[in-house]
């Protein structure tokens, strides 16, 4: 391969350019590696893994950060859809100080069983007649609903509460 | 006969569907680096940027069968972790890094503190310093290219929402800059 000049004329600069990145690499990989209880928690994912349920894909969000005036961003609530073929659930999320609330609503309203998949563990609902729910407790962090409604089941996929 | 050659993505992913854990590990171990690179170019502190992290790979559990094509994996981990750190950003009130902003934020977040005791390596502690003199989008894109194996060039440009094209030339030009500051 040839040497690259640039309209400076700067040749060599290829190599040495490749050099600095090297050494930034090891920096970062000194200073800043991702950290050992990230990757253990990354591995321990695919314990998640499930092949029953039909996956409820994050369709709509809004959160009201920011927006509602005299609040801190992190009062305001955080409005998300999740949609499956057969069934959706409607949550909004509010930060409760020690972790997170979630107020749910199935989409069509059918009663049925909520699971929380969160930080601290499963924390199971009932959703009632009109397909509602609420669980209190929920671990910040990421969060996935096992929704059962009759024969239905899904998953939301997860996402950050 | 020599080692047998490390299983492609494929494979791995092929593995993953099926439940195997080492194979799982093994996309962990692969694309761990770049993940967190994503999540630490938009300037996510160790807590926002570990959230990031697992819910990226979580949700590539959840999204495995929808992704077809094996060599997607990277794309797909790039386009997903720039996606949760935004929504990090957005819900923190922060501002979104936008495409020419020269705005100096120093090495903010991009890298820990600059600690004296853990960055012995005076070379360490140069190319920090002439990193925080760099304009945000190099550092930006510096601290994405940072990650090991270093990322495609389509990785990048899902991480930083770049187009593909110009991703060599701002390379280049970042890089000559990180240069003159180390005075080299």
């Amino acid at each position: 391969m040839g040497e690259v000049t640039d309209a400076a004329g700067d040749i060599g600069g290829d190599a040495a350019a490749d050099a600095i990145l090297a050494d930034l690499r090891a920096l970062a990989a000194s200073h800043d590696p991702v950290p050992d209880d990230a990757v253990a928690a990354a591995r321990a994912a695919i314990a998640w893994r499930t092949m029953d349920a039909e996956l409820a894909q994050l369709t709509g969000e809004l959160s009201a950060a920011g927006q509602l005036a005299g609040t801190r961003s992190g009062d305001a609530p955080t409005f998300l859809t999740f949609e499956a073929p057969t069934l959706a659930v409607e949550l909004e999320v509010l930060d409760t100080g020690t972790g997170r609330r979630l107020l749910g609503q199935l989409v069509p309203p059918v009663a049925g069983q909520v699971e929380v998949r969160h930080g601290g563990g499963v924390t199971a609902a009932a959703a009632d007649e009109m397909g509602r729910f609420s669980v209190t407790a929920v671990t910040a962090g990421p969060v996935s609903l096992r929704c059962v409604a009759g024969d239905t089941v899904i998953e939301t996929d997860w996402f950050l509460a | 006969m020599g080692p047998a050659a490390p299983p492609g993505d494929e494979d791995l992913l092929e593995g993953a569907r099926k439940g195997d854990q080492s194979a799982w590990d093994s996309i962990v171990a692969r694309y761990g680096s770049r993940v967190w690179a994503v999540a630490r170019s938009h300037r996510l502190g160790s807590a926002d940027a570990e959230d990031v992290f697992q819910v990226t790979f979580l949700r590539l559990v959840t999204n495995m069968e929808s992704i077809r094509d094996p060599g997607k994996v990277g794309a797909w981990l790039a386009t997903t972790a720039r996606h949760e750190s935004l929504r990090v950003l957005r819900r923190a009130g922060r501002a979104i890094p936008a495409g020419d902003d020269d705005l100096v934020e120093g090495v903010d977040a991009l890298l820990p503190p600059l600690d004296a005791r853990l960055l012995a390596d005076e070379r360490h502690r140069e190319l920090y310093a002439a990193l925080a003199r760099l304009p945000a989008r190099c550092q930006r894109l510096l601290r994405v290219l940072m990650a090991d194996p270093e990322p495609s060039y389509e990785e990048v440009s899902r991480a930083l929402d770049m187009p593909i094209g110009s991703i060599g030339p701002t390379r280049g030009r970042c890089l000559k800059h990180l240069r003159r500051e180390l005075g080299i």
